[in-house]
């Protein structure tokens, strides 16, 4: 690293009964205590994510959206809740028009008026409560009532405003203006916030609402969100307003639940929840002995980047929701496919463009169908001793999501329409009941017929990148846990390469050299330029929690 | 359960040329470049200050104050440049209403009604930034003061990009920014927050330095009279009278430096000059009545020790101290070892001093013979060129510790316009109250309690420490002098490692700090708040420390983490 770099961690802890690492310190000290109370790791997750909602309101929320993998020690079996969000009914390929001045690195790009990330338009049908509810119908020890309530007592105290949650709000407060509902609460006094800080003054948020309708969740389950008075205000704020949302679209709303099929990586099985992104750039990694190169330099990187922007060039063309579309996915999970995409890579020079391969004829003869059902953003990842994982994303898109709240509810509505292509015919089209393509891993690894570390993350694509690296980190490079996230990450799409600063000097200009677009990013800022990423891997000294040391949370015990 | 802590640190940053360190990464490149151009100490802490007044508007700059300690390697002495806030001609001791109906500020003076000493257009203090860097530039800079100046310019004309460090406090003065059309023009997009590097994976709005340019360029050309002559002297008096202040060219015109000889305080084997800061000094000779290295750096009688010194040290300085010039006031009696001793036979090792701390009386100990040798300033006008804080150390020797300040975040929140100069709001760190010893006169200097620290033995400077924070940087530097000198810790680890602060009330304490000694504080009757360093949150101030060993190679720390930097050659 260069000297003068800021090395952010944490002092390890571990455990044997169980350990949480996730987005923020409180909820990681609730999901421990519900395992303490006798709860199991998937108990623990849905506490914390509950938490989550009111200590990092600008991550998650009820009316978001999440992915979640299960492993269950007694049967060895992974089992997946995508509870991402849906299009609704009304929704068409046609909704959006592309902007092509905005278009981003990768995918799709921005669309006009940027109705696909602010908005009544830019709202799916939330998943977050159902998969919860799912999940605990299916896995949990505990009472579901008695996973709500931890943040039924948190909202009630109200949350006071951190550095983290006044730069979420400045950083939007244009667009919160037009909000009225979302402003008269993020902008006291028409500004974001004062954060605590030394000495000062500072705000803290009402969650009074909230709490009132994490009470009637906490009492009557999903339905609360999906059947009850809720509902009907969801309804009626999207109608007022020219969203597509309704009534109907919620009470038809279900999770994704699904058995995971097994992926190898270098003898170590692992699910993802159906993100291939990540499959892809491992099949093509392990064809390379990364364990032998220099962690901190630039070969190792390179070989990264160009993984990754395969990966999401071939996923961004061709994968998309298999119950609604023929898609290759199989394909792109193979590791003939890996093979061919990884004889394009050059040790000796960059790619100035990557374009996507053709997984099909790695396609099995009959068309993809979804994976058998199960009888039965900010991350949380809860182990138990029993050695069951539980590792799920929660998320609202972008920070408090569209931006739309429900009067009196406390609830903000996600903006994951934004992860559709907006441009008819694509594979990752709009299309009614559809999922759009997420690119977010929820991985859990096993090995030996245990589990052996659960991942998630936050940050857009850049959960991609964070989890590989840190995977890799820990796999190959035997980094501990913690290391393992702390260490310099690069992210790419496909564009340009962001290297995170405290990056040698040396491995900066090979990878320059060697053809990169290089653009140095602070890694260890106080956004989460390379997102952040959290994860607990089971070691000798037990179950080892490792989360973002800015502002994740780990607890154990 | 065991609690995971955040371990925030840097990589080592050492060099055998010299090293240097600020708030700011292009600040300490800055200073670094001009060693390497074949520039002094004195040229690197200069260069990166300027360069500080461009890229930490929030933090610092020319229309600031600052504390300057230098150690000349050759001549073997320390200088002080003390370019610390004046009153103005026209600022008189009762010039604001006392608003009594709100509790002490937390250094003990009282509010003002409408808190004019502290915003508008009686807020700022004759500033004297400029005029101290460049006095020390002129008196023992090597290298031409345009060529110093060369970086800082450059910074300017490539705008500022708006970081989340800078975000922060753009957000918290938010209303009072947009209240003041000039200033709302210049830090925000359509009246609110710019965006900042990192949101949305993008680069920052960036902040126009053109008019700042335009005053350094003229300050390079013309040294300090650059600033405090002509047009730049004549916009402030504009900008100020025009909405009802006081602030004057005329003001400006007879702005002068006070460069100090001190007598350094023994500590331990060392001379500890802290630049005319008695807290500090108080505190340094109450701990040199205990074997501190015999306690152990983690043990409860450290802490204890460490938060009684403290509070002494403020509440006795903040009781008795004023601008010596103007003021009857036992200066050297304060700094004076013997009432240091007598404050440390006053302390218990099994109970705290009771809250709040009383001050004691210094009188008996001061001599006023002991007052500090002035080193006249040139004749006239100060001709040449002034809270971030930077460091810096040469192969020469030389050494210096320079804290610098607008007091608030972006001071006065007033834009002289066209000259991009930000005022500071220094009236406030007078006592507004006429009968007291840091009462407002005429071209006097109110309280700072701000240690510019450096320490020598042996005829060789060993440690330069310097901090930002409000009070929290005499508590910041006095530890992690403690820590590298007496514990022998690098000075990273010197600023890493955990702090506690007490003025006389509170005892604030690091949470990385074991509950079993917060325990035995509270026990011991210390008013315990624990506080915990985050992104963003600068608890226990930042700090930044520079050591030398024997051999001359140099190491250099800075932190929290997030929030300063380092470099070396």
């Amino acid at each position: 690293m260069r000297p003068g770099s800021v090395i952010l961690g944490r002092t390890p802890i571990s455990g044997t009964k169980g350990a949480v690492a996730c987005g923020h310190q409180t909820a990681a000290d609730v999901g421990v205590e519900i395992i303490r109370q006798g709860g199991n790791a998937v108990d623990a997750a849905i506490a914390g994510a509950f938490a989550s909602f009111v200590v990092e309101p600008q991550m998650c929320g009820i009316g978001g959206h999440g992915r979640m993998s299960v492993y269950l020690a007694k049967t060895d079996k992974a089992v997946g809740i995508d509870h991402f969000i849906r299009a609704p009914k009304a929704a068409t390929p046609e909704m959006y028009t592309r902007a092509l001045a905005k278009w981003r690195n990768a995918g799709w790009g921005g669309v006009e008026g940027a109705i696909n990330t602010t908005g009544h338009l830019s709202v799916g049908i939330p998943g977050t409560i159902a998969g919860l509810w799912e999940a605990h119908r299916l896995f949990a020890k505990l009472p579901w009532k008695s996973l709500v309530g931890p943040a039924i007592e948190l909202a009630r105290a109200g949350v006071v405003a951190d550095p983290r949650l006044t730069a979420s709000i400045a950083g939007r407060t244009v667009e919160i203006r037009q909000y009225a509902e979302a402003a008269k609460w993020l902008l006291p006094d028409d500004a974001p916030p004062r954060p605590a800080n030394a000495g000062g003054a500072f705000h803290r948020f009402d969650f009074s609402d909230m709490a009132r309708t994490l009470e009637t969740i906490a009492e009557k389950g999903a339905a609360a969100f999906y059947d009850g008075r809720l509902a009907a205000a969801i309804d009626r704020e999207m109608q007022s307003a020219g969203g597509l949302l309704t009534s109907e679209d919620l009470a038809g709303y279900k999770p994704d639940t699904f058995l995971q099929p097994w992926h190898d990586y270098r003898g170590r099985d692992y699910v993802t929840c159906g993100d291939l992104i990540y499959v892809e750039a491992l099949n093509i990694l392990e064809r390379f002995d990364l364990g032998s190169l220099d962690p901190h330099g630039a070969e190792v990187r390179h070989l990264v980047a160009e993984a990754l922007a395969q990966s999401f060039a071939d996923n961004f063309a061709h994968a998309a929701d298999p119950r609604h579309l023929k898609a290759p996915l199989e394909g792109l999970a193979s590791k003939a496919f890996a093979a061919e995409q990884a004889a394009l890579i050059r040790t000796e020079k960059a790619r100035t463009k990557v374009e996507p391969g053709n997984p099909w004829p790695h396609q099995g003869p009959t068309p993809s169908v979804p994976p058998p059902p199960f009888e039965g953003t900010t991350q949380i990842v809860a182990a138990d001793g029993d050695g069951n994982m539980a590792s799920l994303i929660t998320s609202l898109g972008s920070a408090f999501g569209s931006l739309v709240m429900i009067p009196g509810t406390g609830v903000f509505l996600g903006n994951a329409m934004q992860w559709f292509d907006p441009r008819p015919g694509q594979a990752n089209s709009v299309g009614p009941g559809r999922m759009p393509l997420y690119a977010a891993p929820v991985a859990i690894f096993r090995e030996g017929g245990r589990s052996i570390g659960g991942i998630a993350g936050s940050g857009g694509y850049r959960i991609l990148s964070a989890i590989l690296i840190l995977t890799l980190n820990y796999l190959n490079h035997l980094f501990d846990p913690q290391q393992s996230i702390d260490l310099p990450r690069i992210h790419t799409e496909g564009g340009d390469l962001e290297v995170d600063s405290r990056t040698s000097p040396a491995a900066i200009d090979r990878l320059k050299a060697l053809g990169h677009r290089v653009r140095l990013v602070d890694g260890v800022g106080l956004p989460t330029a390379f997102g952040r990423p959290s994860a607990v891997w089971r070691t000798a000294d037990g179950l080892v929690p490792a989360s973002d040391a800015r502002s994740g949370g780990v607890a154990a015990f | 359960m065991i609690q995971s802590q955040m371990v925030a640190t840097r990589t080592e940053v050492a060099g055998t040329r010299g090293v240097v360190t600020g708030g700011h990464p292009a600040e300490a490149a800055a200073g670094v470049a001009m060693i390497e151009a074949g520039g002094n100490a004195i040229d690197a802490v200069v260069a990166a200050a300027f360069v500080g007044f461009v890229v930490e508007p929030a933090s610092c700059g020319i229309g600031g104050y600052g504390h300057l300690a230098v150690w000349l390697g050759k001549e073997k002495r320390f200088v002080t440049f003390d370019h610390y806030v004046r009153a103005p001609g026209a600022a008189r001791p009762d010039m604001f209403e006392i608003d009594r109906t709100k509790p002490n500020k937390y250094y003990g003076f009282p509010y003002t009604v409408g808190m004019k000493a502290e915003q508008g257009p009686l807020a700022p203090a004759v500033p004297g930034a400029v005029a101290g860097l460049c006095d020390a530039h002129r008196m023992f800079g090597r290298l031409p003061l345009a060529k110093v100046l060369e970086p800082a310019i450059a910074e300017a004309e490539a705008g500022i990009e708006v970081t989340w460090q800078l975000l922060l406090p753009i957000s918290e003065r938010l209303a009072a920014i947009q209240a003041l059309p000039a200033t709302a023009d210049w830090l925000l997009r359509n009246n609110l927050p710019p965006k900042a590097a990192g949101q949305l994976a993008g680069g920052g709005d960036r902040l126009d330095g053109k008019d700042l340019a335009k005053t350094l360029r003229r300050i390079a050309e013309k040294g300090a009279a650059g600033f405090y002559e002509g047009p730049v002297a004549e916009a402030i008096e504009r900008h100020v009278t025009g909405q009802g202040g006081i602030l004057t060219a005329a003001d400006l015109a007879t702005y002068k430096t006070r460069i100090l000889e001190e007598k350094p305080t023994r500590y331990r084997g060392l001379n500890c000059n802290t630049c005319y800061d008695q807290v500090t000094y108080e505190a340094l000779n109450i701990l040199e009545c205990f074997d501190l290295k015999a306690l152990g750096k983690d043990s409860l009688a450290f802490r204890h020790l460490i938060a009684e010194a403290l509070a002494c040290g403020f509440i006795d300085s903040m009781t008795h101290y004023g601008d010596p010039d103007f003021e009857r006031a036992p200066v050297e009696g304060l700094a004076s070892p013997e009432f240091g001793k007598m404050r440390a036979q006053q302390l218990r090792m099994d109970r705290a001093l009771p809250r709040p701390v009383a001050a004691a009386d210094p009188w008996p100990y001061d001599n006023s013979a002991e007052r500090p040798k002035k080193i006249a300033n040139e004749p006239g006008i100060a001709k040449l060129a002034g809270t971030s804080q930077m460091a810096s150390a040469d192969a020469e020797g030389n050494v210096c510790a320079l804290i610098t300040s607008l007091t608030s975040g972006f001071g006065s929140l007033m834009i002289v316009p066209g000259t991009g100069v930000i005022l500071n709001n220094s009236m406030q760190n007078f006592d507004p109250r006429p009968d007291q010893a840091n009462r407002i006169k005429p071209g006097k200097m109110p309280i700072f309690a701000a240690p510019s620290l450096v320490a020598e033995k042996d005829g060789r400077a060993v440690f330069a420490g310097c901090g930002s924070g409000g009070y929290r940087i005499t508590t910041g530097v006095l530890h992690a002098f403690l820590y590298a000198t007496e514990f022998g810790m690098g000075p990273q680890a010197a600023v890493d490692a955990p702090r506690i602060h007490c003025q006389g009330q509170e005892t604030y304490v690091d949470g990385r700090i074991p509950q079993e000694v917060r325990d035995g504080l509270a026990a011991m009757g210390h008013k315990v708040v624990v506080q915990t360093e985050s992104p963003g949150l600068n608890a226990f101030g930042r700090v930044n420390a520079i050591t030398v060993a024997k051999d001359g190679s140099m190491r250099a720390g800075s932190g929290p983490a997030w929030a300063s930097a380092a470099a070396a050659c």
